[in-house]
């Protein structure tokens, strides 16, 4: 084995550690073990007399502990999110702002917080409160979540000790890898979609405090419908493929395409939506000025549109292998 | 009792008196590697598993001082005692002490 290639499984253990650790500590501890790593297979292989091998460098890397006990040691293993579920908890939580802030925006140009007087610095005052109680409301309910996950899920193939063979650590970034919290989650939230838009539309709307009392409006229209079949083929296979994953334990070359394949359909029945009439829009008489280009919600639509169309090109990319494997074939 | 449960109550009983141990032998200042390598020369086996987050706690609360230095072929952190660390580590060595001598009239 080359020295670049015994390298390669440290730089594995050092990103999977990495990988659970909040942003402010992760460089720093990563240097620190990537170093340490080094200095121990010197040492190692000056005491043995030994050329550095793979062996040499599993041995080193056995001493050390799974990257998810590592992680939780530097985290001290006490947070109500751990190490395993932090990423995905990040994402999650990155996805919802977005989504608050989009719902935000829909409702300072629907005059939902108006002030008295009007003026423009109150509204936009108003807004950011409004924002701030419902992002601090919510994330606290997602940390709920979160937690109620962390303590229930069952524990990964990686931290169990017994298990622990560095030369299984995923590559860095490596398509085939299982983020088996992620998935769990994954299959948690879609469920809970599939359920609102099939049996609780209306829930799917704009809620705001005015005049003393709480309104909600729906948004979905009537229109919405013809896409229920759609929608409920694509997040129920979705759901399937995930259970199959994490039963696999890994995606392989078949669950990969059809992932990918789902994703470029909710891309196609974005774009059928957008062009057809409005599957979602504001009241008319919910509207401080009834103006249709902002009732009508196409243009958060678009905006779900280029986000997916930027993470599917990522994941193209990132699993470019895959259409190698096809072309070769 | 079992293998499992001994090791525990072994690796408890160590926990306690890393802290004192590391604090105590960075005077002199030492990246990660050569201080696991001084406290086994000194006959008290530590783990990189243990030693790095402990290093990092302690400089969290302030106890130690830390530097990278790009020495040879990579960089490596080096940490020392600061004057707060002294502090705590003759405090705590104080604490040991009388430790010793209660636990010697209990165990006689």
């Amino acid at each position: 084995m080359t020295d670049t290639k015994y390298m390669d499984l440290f730089e594995r253990y050092v990103y999977a550690v990495g990988r659970r650790l909040p942003n402010r500590m992760r460089s720093d501890v990563e240097n620190e073990l990537r170093s340490s790593l080094q200095d121990t297979l010197e040492d190692r292989s000056r005491e043995l007399n030994r050329t550095p091998d793979e062996d040499l460098a599993v041995e080193v890397l056995r001493e050390m502990e799974p990257p998810e006990s590592m992680a939780d040691r530097y985290t001290g293993g006490r947070y109500l999110i751990g190490p395993r579920l932090y990423p995905t908890f990040i994402t999650v939580t990155q996805i919802f702002l977005f989504i608050l802030v989009a719902v935000h925006i829909v409702g300072f140009v629907n005059g939902d917080y108006q002030s008295p007087g009007g003026n423009f610095w109150d509204v936009l005052l108003k807004s950011l409160e409004s924002f701030t109680s419902s992002a601090l409301g919510n994330i606290g309910s997602l940390l709920v979540v979160f937690a109620i996950l962390e303590r229930n899920l069952p524990p990964g193939i990686e931290s169990d000790e017994r298990e622990w063979d560095p030369r299984k650590l995923p590559a860095i970034n490596a398509p085939s890898v299982v983020n088996m919290a992620g998935v769990v989650t994954d299959i948690v939230f879609t469920l809970g979609f599939l359920v609102i838009i099939n049996f609780y539309p209306e829930w799917v709307g704009v809620s705001n405090f005015r005049n003393g009392f709480w309104h909600h409006y729906s948004v979905l229209t009537p229109e919405f419908s013809r896409f229920l079949l759609p929608f409920n083929l694509i997040l129920g296979l979705k759901v399937l493929l995930n259970l199959y994953v994490l039963r696999q334990g890994e995606w392989q070359t078949p669950s990969r395409w059809i992932r990918l394949v789902l994703k470029i359909a909710s891309i196609v029945l974005l774009i059928i939506m957008i062009s057809g009439p409005a599957v979602a829009k504001i009241p008319a008489d919910e509207m401080a000025v009834p103006v249709e280009i902002l009732s009508n919600l196409d243009w958060l639509l678009v905006i779900i549109l280029v986000v997916a169309g930027v993470k599917l090109l990522q994941q193209v990319l990132r699993e470019r292998d895959l259409f190698q494997i096809a072309l070769k074939r | 009792m079992t293998k499992k449960q001994l090791e525990n109550m072994t690796l408890e009983l160590r926990r306690g008196v890393l802290s004192l141990a590391v604090l105590s032998q960075l005077h002199q200042e030492h990246y990660g590697y050569s201080l696991i390598k001084e406290l086994n020369e000194q006959g008290l086996d530590i783990d990189q598993g243990t030693l790095y987050p402990l290093l990092r706690r302690l400089e969290s609360n302030g106890f130690l001082d830390s530097e990278w230095h790009v020495e040879g072929p990579r960089p490596r952190r080096y940490y020392k005692i600061n004057p707060n660390g002294e502090h705590v580590l003759n405090a705590l060595n104080q604490e040991w002490g009388k430790l010793i001598n209660v636990m010697k009239g209990l165990l006689s």
